[in-house]
């Protein structure tokens, strides 16, 4: 700390000042002159970079696992953008976010909303699916790793780290708590997604309950635990805890691979599901995001986007319900946004004569966004029934990513394309 | 660093940089070929001499420009500028990451008995003007071209390297006496007057005429001669010099050298585009049946189509197309065969027709075949093409595209939406007035 008090910069970076550090890194809020940024930048002082026979490996593997982790671009992910090793300094440098960790809301006079818990944990569950689908598992996933970014977004970060956790697990007791390990973990058996599944389900439990599942005063009654005992129950200590909520902890925490969910698909469709049961309708007003997600992903129109996009999609548009005979959008008037039917039926009228109905997951007012010269409705939409609607305003979806406007262009091609069909064949047939 | 005595005393490193090579040594700076194990690619580092680095007043001025105006280049991203990853000044230290290049520079070129075809010349100054117009429209004049700031990465491929005073040459370029040659400055430059773009385009001028004699534009035995020259003479034609040389890259380097600079070309694009008609106009191309890159730009950029591409990605159509002129009558596509590409009709005329009935004739700018890239389900032609007339097309195979950056196919979808959009609307309005 005396040595780090007068760190004026790390490589190119400038210091601005110290955020944390742990048992082998320090993380320095830092700036970056080239690309005119704020960034985090972690060093990571451990003996293994001295070992006079395998120090240079661990020095180039430091490197090419952060590399690799760097290739992991999602919003939920915290961006790694450079890796250095040098002689006496090793360091990552990351994204900045503003918003501390997770641990402050593991404080039994601090918890989060139930439902905010589930929301956090949905979205930790794609990014860690995400990640696992480009071949890379955490192994360190706690609170004091997922960041918190405001609302219900987070962010999780480290997982470069799991180079530093292979060459230090040999020694268990030598690296801080095994709280959030799971038994294949402490037993030093291989490891695949399914021990960062478990450590999700310890950290749900911490946000849940405000505690450990298993309280211990040294970690070899703490290793013991986690791999002979269950722990209490979540909704022993905090009643309100839904039933569906407490089963998905303690699914996820399944000592046995048997038990637990056999992937992050499963884990976040139970969590997904829990969401739109009743204890959560009678408590949210308006849509969460993660029945946003889920109903994005289920509709045809975005078969083609990646995770990271749809969560683009879902923070861009605004989702309402729509009753009966309800005018969604009226012949003439000017179109600065487009639909998609999440939900229900419409019809589509001009002057009064039905022209077509649309069904779940089709388009409608698009035809203002794809033809710049005219950006006016030519026909008038209702709501059969009830619906749920999603528009996409314009000029929101002119400010995203080039993927996913991308992704947007190629579905609304298919379905220009398909309409172009039909007009033919009939058109052949006049 | 260490202290290991190699006869070229190579750095250990530079920065996070492994250094690999020594490439080269200006008078302010040296270049290395490094390593970057983060993004696992080789980089050119460009050090700058500590010396270069001290401002008269002592103050953090130059740091301040060196960073700024890196910054500011490194956000051109185009096929034809050297693109900068990062710039780093300290106390006593700075230096620049770059692509590497492996070419070399346009250096070797410049001398009689090892010049590049004239075709050749053209085609790279065209691509030039196209890189600088680029760079211009986001707001960075270079202000330093010359032969050795151009680097070759293909047999007419070049990238332009050094931009922004600051960074190719230190502040002490304002002295003229202290920087080695003005053989390239502009008039304008010389007399410390504001530099606009057409101090560039009189540089490249100067490169233009260097590389088609072998020679510089004046030749003086001090750089007070030189500037005198450069001020108050006019330089013999190309043409004088080295036979071959049509009238129009005569006219084309006098325009670009122009001392005042009202008569000198005002755009880029002028530039650009007399280099092409001199290229067509010519047939410089000793081979009919072959395109130039610039012939390609030009006619892409022709092209409602391709509108709202920028350069750098009509420069990646130039890359992906394959060009062909085909005689009167021949079969492009046939109905019913499974398709893998679709084609731009650049000139001349098409008609396509099914059951041998004829359902259309298609012009020059218009596509055909695109079903195969758009359409998820059917590969299948629908009709059958053939020329109609001699015809210059593109072919574009989906293959291809499909590797073509975010930007470009961004680019592609959005102009077959607006075809598609545009089709509907005609068949629509067919089916209401059936």
């Amino acid at each position: 700390m005396n040595d780090s008090a007068t760190l004026e910069r790390i490589g190119k970076y400038s210091v601005i000042k110290q955020l944390g550090s742990g048992a082998t890194s320090e993380v320095y809020l830092c700036h970056d002159p080239f690309n005119g940024r704020d960034v985090a930048v972690k060093v990571v002082s451990t003996d293994i970079f001295d070992d006079p026979s395998r120090g240079k490996l661990f020095k180039k593997l430091f490197v090419t696992e952060a590399s690799l982790a760097g290739k992991l671009q999602h919003p939920h992910i915290v961006q790694i953008y450079d890796a250095v090793a040098e002689e006496r300094l090793h360091y990552i440098v990351m994204e900045y976010v503003d918003g501390g960790t997770l641990e402050k809301f593991c404080a039994p006079d601090n918890l989060l909303a139930i439902e905010r818990v589930v929301e956090m944990a949905f979205k930790c569950t794609r990014a860690l699916e995400f990640a696992h689908r480009v071949g890379i598992t955490h192994r360190d996933i706690k609170p004091a790793n997922i960041l918190y970014a405001g609302g219900s977004d987070v962010k999780i970060t480290d997982f470069g780290a799991a180079l530093i956790a292979t060459a230090e697990t040999t020694q268990i007791a030598a690296i801080g708590s095994p709280a959030y390990m799971s038994p294949q973990q402490v037993k030093e058996h291989p490891l695949d997604h399914r021990t960062d599944i478990y450590s999700m389900g310890v950290v749900m439990y911490h946000l849940l309950t405000g505690r450990l599942p298993f309280q211990a005063s040294n970690n070899f009654s703490l290793i013991y635990q986690i791999t002979t005992m269950d722990p209490p129950l979540p909704a022993s200590i905090r009643p309100e805890i839904p039933a569906r909520v407490e089963a998905i902890v303690m699914r996820a925490m399944a000592r046995e691979h048997d038990d637990r969910y056999p992937d992050w698909e499963a884990f976040s469709n139970d969590l997904a599901e829990a969401f739109r049961s009743e204890y959560f309708n009678a408590q949210q007003s308006g849509f969460a995001d993660t029945d946003k997600f889920e109903t994005l992903r289920r509709l045809a129109f975005f078969e083609n986007f990646t995770d990271a996009e749809l969560w683009e999609v879902a923070n861009m548009s605004s989702w309402r319900s729509a009753g009966q005979g309800e005018v969604l959008m009226r012949e003439g008037e000017p179109g600065n946004f487009f639909c998609i039917l999440a939900d229900g039926e419409v019809k589509v009228t001009k002057r009064g004569k039905l022209l077509n109905l649309l069904r779940t997951g089709e388009a409608f007012g698009e035809m203002a966004y794809l033809s710049k010269s005219a950006p006016v409705r030519v026909a008038d939409v209702t709501v059969m029934g009830e619906a749920k609607i999603i528009s996409v305003p314009t000029p929101n979806l002119e400010q995203a990513s080039d993927a996913c406007r991308h992704k947007f262009d190629r579905a609304f091609m298919e379905i220009l394309v398909e309409r172009l069909t039909m007009a033919n064949i009939r058109l052949s047939g006049v | 660093m260490s202290d290991e005595a190699t006869p070229q005393a190579l750095p250990d490193r530079i920065g996070k940089y492994p250094v690999l090579s020594k490439l080269g040594e200006g008078a302010t700076s040296e270049v290395y070929l490094c390593h970057d194990p983060f993004n696992d690619r080789d980089v050119a580092v460009k050090r700058i001499f500590p010396d270069a680095l001290r401002d008269g007043a002592g103050g953090g001025v130059y740091r301040k420009l060196f960073l700024a105006e890196a910054s500011l280049a490194g956000k051109l991203s185009h096929p034809h500028i050297v693109g900068i990853y990062d710039a780093v000044i300290e106390q006593n230290s700075g230096y620049i990451v770059m692509e590497y290049v492996g070419g070399g520079t346009l250096e070797p070129h410049t001398s009689v008995d090892n010049l590049l075809p004239i075709d050749k010349i053209v085609e790279i100054v065209f691509k030039c003007t196209r890189a600088l117009s680029y760079a211009n429209q986001l707001g960075v004049t270079h202000r330093d071209i010359k032969p050795g700031n151009i680097l070759m990465s293909g047999p007419t491929d070049i990238k332009i390297s050094d931009f922004g005073l600051a960074l190719s040459s230190g502040i002490d370029t304002t002295q003229v006496t202290g920087v080695g040659s003005p053989a390239y400055m502009s008039p304008e430059q010389i007399r410390e007057q504001p530099l606009s773009q057409q101090t560039d385009i009189y540089s490249l001028g100067v490169v233009m005429y260097q590389l088609l004699t072998g020679q510089l534009p004046y030749q003086a035995s001090n750089s007070f001669s030189m500037i005198y020259q450069i001020t108050t003479t006019d330089p013999a034609p190309p043409s004088t010099m080295r036979d071959g040389i049509p009238m129009s890259v005569d006219r084309i380097v006098r325009k670009a050298m122009q001392k005042d600079q009202a008569r000198r070309y005002q755009t880029w694009e002028d530039f650009a585009r007399d280099l092409a008609d001199a290229f067509r106009a010519e047939s410089l191309s000793r081979k009919s049946e072959e395109f130039a890159d610039s012939e390609k730009f030009n006619a892409l950029r022709s092209i409602g189509f391709f509108r709202h591409f920028s350069d750098p990605e009509l420069w990646e159509v130039v890359n992906i197309g394959s060009w062909e002129k085909v005689p009167v009558g021949t079969t492009l596509m046939r109905e019913g065969d499974a398709g893998d590409h679709f084609c731009m009709l650049v000139s001349g005329e098409v008609k396509v027709t099914k059951n041998k009935k004829l359902l259309n004739v298609l012009g020059a700018g218009e596509c055909f075949g695109e079903m195969a890239y758009l359409s998820e389900t059917s590969k299948a032609r629908g009709a059958s093409i053939a020329s109609n007339g001699e015809s210059r097309l593109v072919r574009i195979k989906v293959a291809d595209l499909l590797n073509a950056s975010e930007t470009c196919r961004l680019k592609f979808d959005r102009a077959f939406i607006g075809i598609l959009v545009e089709r509907l609307n005609l068949a629509n309005t067919r089916l209401t007035s059936a």
